[in-house]
């Protein structure tokens, strides 16, 4: 089965690595993946998206995704018209955005993790741990995809994304 | 909600010497240029290439890879470098895109002309005017006619594989060998490649200078000699197919100069080359449950051009391009020329995005009869 979840999220805000990271998660959990940014010119604070694809069959299509399973929102401000099945986003409280929604303040959790900057807090760590949660991907999978991707740095990503595990909701 | 069994190696992402990486077209391609050891990397940035030459750059400054990089103002420079430095013997790398290949192109007739080896990774893009820096095969098939081994890629590891064979094989046949990957779709895609180091044999090639040496190449040429060396060059090319094959079980068993899907049974078939071969293959697997017999014949090589193959096919084609020449697109137009009549789309020049849906539509519309030649729009 191939499951195609779309990123939105503002440039600067670690979409595109959040794709990454899930990405190599399913891979070590034995699965295939493909992450891909939008293709362009990529502005901070301007509205970008980044795809995801996991699947147990190699993935073959790399076109867009056009009618995503799931959806991932960095930002509760950007306007969504959606019809998805699963939806996770960066909000304190319940906002509905798909049939399932998971709920989380990434950007707290990354602040409390001095995940910051220039000013913006970097949601990758937390909002990867809060669709690991979603997408039932073994956190020590993601633990291991963070280290692979962030190395000496990883650390305090480590710490949000666990956070972020435990402590997302749904409705 | 969905059941997603981890089917590959579950809990491993080893097998054997097998590595499992999630790597875009662009770093495994210099991941495999990196196994190669090359001499001497020469390059110039340029979207979307740009992150090759950074990642071997890298490499270099980690001590990883044991090669000089040359920084140049353009990449008619970087294949000026590559070609002085292939022709005293180094093995040489390069990475281009779009302008930056219409940029050297002249430098790509001399070191082809030259007979040296040498490999190139072209992240295949759209030439201006107007501007777009999004993906087609503009760019790639400008080459086709200086002399030049050129290869299509259809995902990150055929990206890797095509690599480590383009310098056996270049190295063997004394021509010139590019890997072209389609831009972004490819080159900025990550996703599962295995990773294996095979042992490339040590550089060879058919003569070297070196500054030592009193030798002058690539004179005036009189009378029939210019001629002569044209010939020469096209009748290895036609026969470095047989290098290609010979080695591809080495490098990934993709099938040759071609791939095969679905093609025994069919009554249909769909040539194409390049990344979105991946989508087309999604959409003849949905055709095929509804009942139509349509296969793909996936061109992996420009040049040598795999004409028995295309000879061979025996039912209806539609050829789907991403570079034009007239208002035919350039892959139908190579297909004709094997005595095939086929029908001709041209889709996705500049980056339109073409998905599994608009297939299904094109081919339908295809085995349906209602397609000649045009332009998907």
């Amino acid at each position: 089965m191939l499951l195609e979840i779309t990123i939105y999220c503002r440039g600067g805000q670690g979409g595109v690595t959040t794709a990454r990271l899930i990405a190599t998660a399913a891979m070590f959990q034995g699965l295939y993946a493909q992450a891909m940014p939008q293709f362009g010119p990529e502005r901070r604070g301007a509205t970008v998206n980044a795809y995801l694809r996991i699947s147990d069959k190699s993935i073959r299509r790399r076109s867009s995704i056009r009618n995503p399973y799931g959806l991932a929102v960095f930002d509760k401000k950007i306007n969504l018209n959606s019809s998805a099945k699963l939806g996770i986003i960066n909000s304190p409280n319940p906002i509905k955005i798909a049939e399932k929604t998971y709920y989380l303040d990434a950007t707290r959790i990354a602040e409390r993790n001095e995940l910051v900057y220039a000013g913006w807090a970097i949601l990758s760590a937390p909002m990867s741990g809060a669709m690991a949660k979603a997408l039932e991907i073994e956190i020590s999978y993601l633990e291991e995809a963070i280290y692979t991707e962030l190395g000496e740095k990883a650390d305090k990503s480590l710490e949000a994304a666990k956070e972020a595990y435990e402590v997302v909701r749904w409705t | 909600m969905w059941n997603l069994q981890g089917n590959v190696q579950a809990e491993s992402h080893r097998n054997g010497s097998r590595v499992r990486k999630l790597l875009t077209s662009n770093e495994a391609v210099a991941e495999a240029v990196k196994i190669a050891k090359p001499d001497v990397i020469s390059a110039y940035p340029i979207t979307p290439q740009s992150p090759i030459v950074e990642s071997l750059a890298k490499m270099i400054a980690k001590g990883e890879l044991d090669a000089s990089f040359v920084r140049v103002e353009s990449e008619h420079s970087a294949m000026a470098v590559i070609h002085g430095a292939a022709t005293a013997g180094a093995r040489v790398f390069t990475a281009t895109s779009s302008h930056g290949l219409a940029y050297m192109f002249e430098m790509c007739w001399w070191i082809a002309g030259s007979r040296l080896p040498a490999v190139m990774a072209v992240a295949t893009r759209s030439i201006g005017a107007p501007w777009n820096i999004h993906g087609d095969h503009t760019d790639i098939v400008q080459l086709r006619d200086a002399g030049w081994i050129i290869g299509m890629a259809e995902n990150a590891q055929e990206a890797f594989d095509m690599t480590l064979q383009a310098f056996c094989v270049s190295e063997e046949v004394n021509i010139p060998f590019a890997v072209g990957l389609d831009a972004f779709t490819m080159s900025h895609t990550a996703e599962v490649v295995e990773i294996w180091e095979p042992e490339i044999p040590p550089r060879r090639q058919a003569y070297k200078v070196l500054p030592s040496d009193n030798f002058a190449v690539n004179a005036v040429t009189m009378g029939k000699a210019r001629m002569k060396a044209r010939y020469d060059l096209a009748v290895d090319l036609e026969n470095s197919a047989k290098v290609i094959e010979k080695t591809d079980k080495d490098f990934g068993n993709h099938g040759g100069l071609v791939e095969n899907y679905r093609l025994d049974d069919a009554d249909f078939a769909v040539v194409m080359m390049g990344g979105w071969c991946g989508d087309a293959k999604d959409a003849i697997d949905m055709l095929r449950q509804e009942g139509f017999k349509i296969g793909l014949l996936r061109i992996r090589f420009l040049r040598p051009f795999p004409k028995k193959a295309v000879k061979e096919l025996g039912c209806e084609v539609l050829v789907v391009d991403k570079a034009n020449s007239d208002l035919r697109g350039v892959l139908g137009i190579e297909v004709s020329s094997c005595g095939v009549e086929a029908k001709n789309v041209v889709a996705g020049i500049g980056g339109v995005d073409v998905g599994v849906e608009d297939l299904c539509r094109i081919f339908k519309d295809f085995m349906n009869g209602k397609l000649e030649m045009e332009w998907y729009l």
